[in-house]
């Protein structure tokens, strides 16, 4: 009997649960805040004990990287020196090309963007699932992180800053769906719109059938659009494919980053940040 | 087990996936340790704080992951439920079972996943990617599950040598 009544008990509680946990979902995606107060605490308290207890395993695996590193280093040598000498001629060119620019910058009476030191910060989480494309980093308000921040690394643009905890934050990839961001194609200049799709390729959309895209060309932001400055690599368009019913060609886009080894990432204001803080005074 | 130790074991858990997912990704996958903690806790403890731990742990891997908040909780709180059931049939020594579990829990758990991204209409088309990990996940989580579950017993037996028999001894399989 007692037995009945605790099993009776446990399902009740679990149903509870579960509709408690699916309350919280609603709320989450009502709201438009799909990290929400409970997650955003989950994260102040989990962050600084990971910090602390993942170091030793983190520069372990740092030293391996390095050794091996090491080893390849010898071949890259050789590699590098003569890419070093061919940068160097095309440094030339584009200092010609920069003294170029300012001539003309100067006669539209055009103001530079301000130069953004960006801050850096260390990846210590990826998306556990395949529809959300998200990475949480180990800097957060206390670092100066804010919200909409653009996310980078040598290879391109990775995304932006959709939650802030006071020591980390929550990197929304260009890859998840919910990402969109305004692109051009470097060779052509057709424009669309860089839409994630939580896969491993992002689709180019409202690309027009007229409009000239290659398999190879790059994808850039265009810097349309209020959050991504223009000019930084998206990807490399792998699929191009036009019927004569469709009014848009439809373009797959892979891009240049490899989300799954992030280690490291640079932060710089979204540009609305940046103008706000040109209008405040603030900038340099 | 005691509580406090379960407490210690889903943070190690918490921390050892998030730490496999960021350092060493396996077709960007990692083993769900904390879902085989759930899976542990339903076959052993049977009460009303594995469920509160499992809703909890549900909730930190939301956090940390990025998706909508209450997701896992819930695909983790019907593991937990189904894996009490489980344990009325079968010994949880028993390695046909724990292989079993790998791959039964981790189906319960996409399933969950998918049942709930389809009743919020969240993202068409993804049903095909997310079950085209599948195989992996359970391959992932088998290791994990013939690693971690004779520990996991072990260290139930150390700290609670009494609740050996009360838990085992009513073999069915």
């Amino acid at each position: 009997m007692r037995d009945s009544i605790f099993r009776y008990k446990l399902l009740v509680v679990a149903v509870v649960l579960v509709i408690l946990g699916l309350h919280f979902a609603s709320s989450a995606l009502d709201k438009g805040d799909e990290t929400g107060w409970l997650g955003r605490t989950v994260i102040s308290v989990y962050t600084p004990v990971h910090n602390v207890v993942t170091w030793p395993f983190i520069k372990v695996a740092a030293l391996a990287n390095r050794y091996v590193y090491l080893i390849d280093q010898s071949n890259e040598v050789e590699i590098l020196r003569e890419q070093n000498r061919s940068l160097m001629v095309q440094m030339h060119q584009y200092s010609e090309l920069e003294a170029e620019n300012k001539r003309l910058r100067d006669l539209l009476k055009f103001r530079p963007n301000r130069k953004v030191e960006p801050l850096y910060a260390k990846v210590i989480a990826r998306s556990l699932s395949p529809e959300v494309r998200t990475i949480l980093i180990d800097k957060g308000r206390s670092d100066g992180i804010e919200r909409n921040m653009v996310v980078l690394t040598n290879a391109g643009l990775i995304g932006h800053v959709s939650t802030v905890t006071s020591n980390a934050a929550k990197v929304l990839l260009i890859s998840d769906a919910n990402s969109a961001v305004d692109a051009v194609v470097q060779r052509s200049r057709a424009s669309g719109i860089l839409k994630g799709r939580s896969r491993r390729t992002c689709k180019l959309e409202f690309i027009n059938r007229s409009d000239d895209v290659e398999v190879g060309d790059i994808v850039v932001s265009s810097g349309i659009g209020g959050l991504f400055p223009g000019g930084y690599v998206l990807g490399r368009v792998v699929k191009v494919e036009s019927t004569p019913t469709d009014m848009f060609q439809n373009v797959e886009v892979l891009p240049t980053v490899a989300f799954d080894k992030l280690e490291e990432v640079a932060l710089v204001p979204g540009m609305e940040e940046a103008s706000d803080a040109a209008f405040d005074g603030k900038a340099g | 087990m005691q509580g406090p130790l379960y407490f210690g074991l889903a943070f190690t858990m918490l921390i050892l996936e998030n730490l496999w997912r960021a350092q060493w990704p396996i077709h960007g996958l990692a083993p769900q340790f904390t879902l085989l903690l759930v899976a542990f806790m339903g076959l052993t403890e049977h009460g009303l704080a594995g469920l509160f731990y499992a809703f909890g742990l549900g909730i930190a891997m939301d956090a940390l992951a990025g998706t909508v908040p209450g997701f896992t909780a819930v695909a983790y709180i019907i593991t937990y439920v189904f894996m009490i059931a489980a344990s009325k049939l079968f010994w949880v020594k028993s390695i046909p079972f724990q292989i079993l579990t790998a791959a039964v829990m981790t189906s319960l758990a996409v399933t969950s996943r998918l049942a709930i991204l389809w009743f919020y209409r969240l993202e068409r088309g993804l049903g095909p990617e997310i079950l085209r990990d599948i195989p992996w996940q359970i391959l992932l989580n088998l290791v994990a599950v013939l690693i971690l579950f004779p520990i996991l017993i072990r260290l139930d037996e150390a700290t609670d040598p009494g609740r050996e028999g009360e838990l085992f001894s009513s073999v069915r399989w």
